[in-house]
């Protein structure tokens, strides 16, 4: 990780549980929600981010400290070293390795991806709730996801009947 | 609450669902409340601008009258060959000239007419040929290419439609002929031309715009390949 810079901007974020992170400003504008915040000028000391939790939050963090661009008014001394291409190739192994999380904190992230508005990591997050269910029969999509199944028997048979060949 | 419970979340995962034809059926059976929002045209607007730059290949027309439909996909998505079935009326005789951008583009000679037929929807348009294409047309082939015209972000359903054809009535000044249509305005634009040189003619059969190639879509221009007494590219 670059180390701070003097004259960096710092930026507060204080989650419901107490704690609080010291981040740059470039990495907490990677959420769009907060972007809009500092933009209005409504975030002068901390942003109290409700409903995400330390854990979550500092998840979250992680996440925005990796995929915020290396390049813009700081200087672009990283890509001019490391080509695009090898530099989204690392981005996706790094990805691959962080979403490694079991399927509450995935939920947490996809709901905190989804307040804080970060479309990488809602992406991410989404993307592979859908990937995990994509291959598997109705029912074990039910049990996976505790969805209830709240069709009448015949109402599932009609609904199955009309498009019988996706059932295939 | 689990986000697959949250009216506002599912459809943020679900509109990642694959572009399989049978992804969103399958969908609408788990439970009642994924139904109502798979369904919702709201969310098919969505899923289809999701996954534009994504579509799947469901299959392939075949290039005679009967334009059948091959699918090409492995159940559970292969799409039956009657799903994509276009009927004629008396004295139809179709020759498809090209697709693009989900729209097939069939030029029905006896009747003077340009079909634009949308086959997931079933949506046909039948256009009549504008007088400065069709006087040739009865002379020579025509071809064409139908494309949609995408604003960014946008869901449009206008289409244009550009047809093209060469014009040998006088043989020292050949030209090729090419006129637009789009659905927006309901109206042929202007017959624009161009001349062919004369220097690379081979012989003194007519020229014509080759209907074996459909048209090739590169950034914003269309190209015909040219045969017969010539090679060249329009």
């Amino acid at each position: 990780m670059a180390t701070r810079e003097a004259g960096k901007k710092m930026i507060m974020l204080k989650s419901p549980d107490g704690m609080e992170f010291e981040v740059e400003e470039a990495v907490a504008m990677e959420s769009q929600t907060i972007r809009k915040m500092i933009e209005d000028d409504c975030a002068d000391t901390a942003i109290l981010i409700p409903n995400i939790n330390s854990k979550i939050l500092s998840r979250v963090i992680e996440y925005c400290n990796k995929h915020v661009p290396t390049t813009g008014a700081t200087g672009a001394a990283a890509s001019d070293t490391v080509a695009p291409a090898a530099l989204a190739e690392d981005l996706k192994i790094w990805d691959a390795e962080f979403i490694k999380v079991n399927r509450a904190t995935r939920f947490n992230l996809i709901q905190a991806a989804s307040y804080l508005n970060i479309k990488g990591l809602l992406d991410l997050t989404s993307q592979t709730t859908i990937d995990t269910i994509s291959d598997n029969s109705l029912e074990e999509i039910r049990s996976f996801l505790s969805t209830k199944n709240d069709y009448l028997p015949e109402e599932e048979q009609t609904i199955r009947r009309e498009n019988q060949w996706a059932f295939q | 609450m689990s986000p697959l419970e949250d009216d506002d979340l599912l459809p943020e995962i679900l509109v990642r669902l694959p572009p399989q034809p049978s992804s969103l059926p399958r969908a609408s059976a788990v439970c009642k409340r994924w139904r109502l929002l798979v369904s919702d045209p709201g969310f098919s607007r969505r899923f289809r601008i999701r996954h534009r730059r994504s579509p799947p290949l469901l299959g392939f027309f075949r290039r005679n009258n009967g334009l059948p439909f091959v699918p090409t996909l492995d159940a559970p998505d292969r799409v039956s060959p009657g799903r994509f079935s276009l009927q004629r009326g008396d004295g139809d005789r179709f020759m498809p000239l090209g697709c693009r951008h989900g729209l097939v583009l069939i030029s029905n000679k006896p009747k003077n007419q340009i079909l634009v037929w949308d086959p997931v929807t079933g949506d046909q348009r039948r256009l009549v040929l504008p007088p400065g294409v069709a006087v040739h047309a009865e002379k020579t082939s025509i071809n064409g290419a139908v494309l949609r015209a995408h604003a960014a972000g946008d869901d449009a359903q206008h289409f244009q439609v550009v047809l093209v054809v060469a014009d040998n009535d006088d043989e020292q000044h050949r030209r090729a002929l090419a006129c637009a249509y789009s659905s927006e305005t309901g109206a042929w634009g202007d017959l624009v031309s161009t001349q062919l040189p004369p220097d690379v003619i081979m012989s003194d059969a007519p020229t014509l715009v080759s209907i074996d190639k459909p048209a090739v879509l590169v950034g914003d221009s269309l190209y015909w390949k040219l045969a017969w007494n010539m090679d060249g590219i329009l």
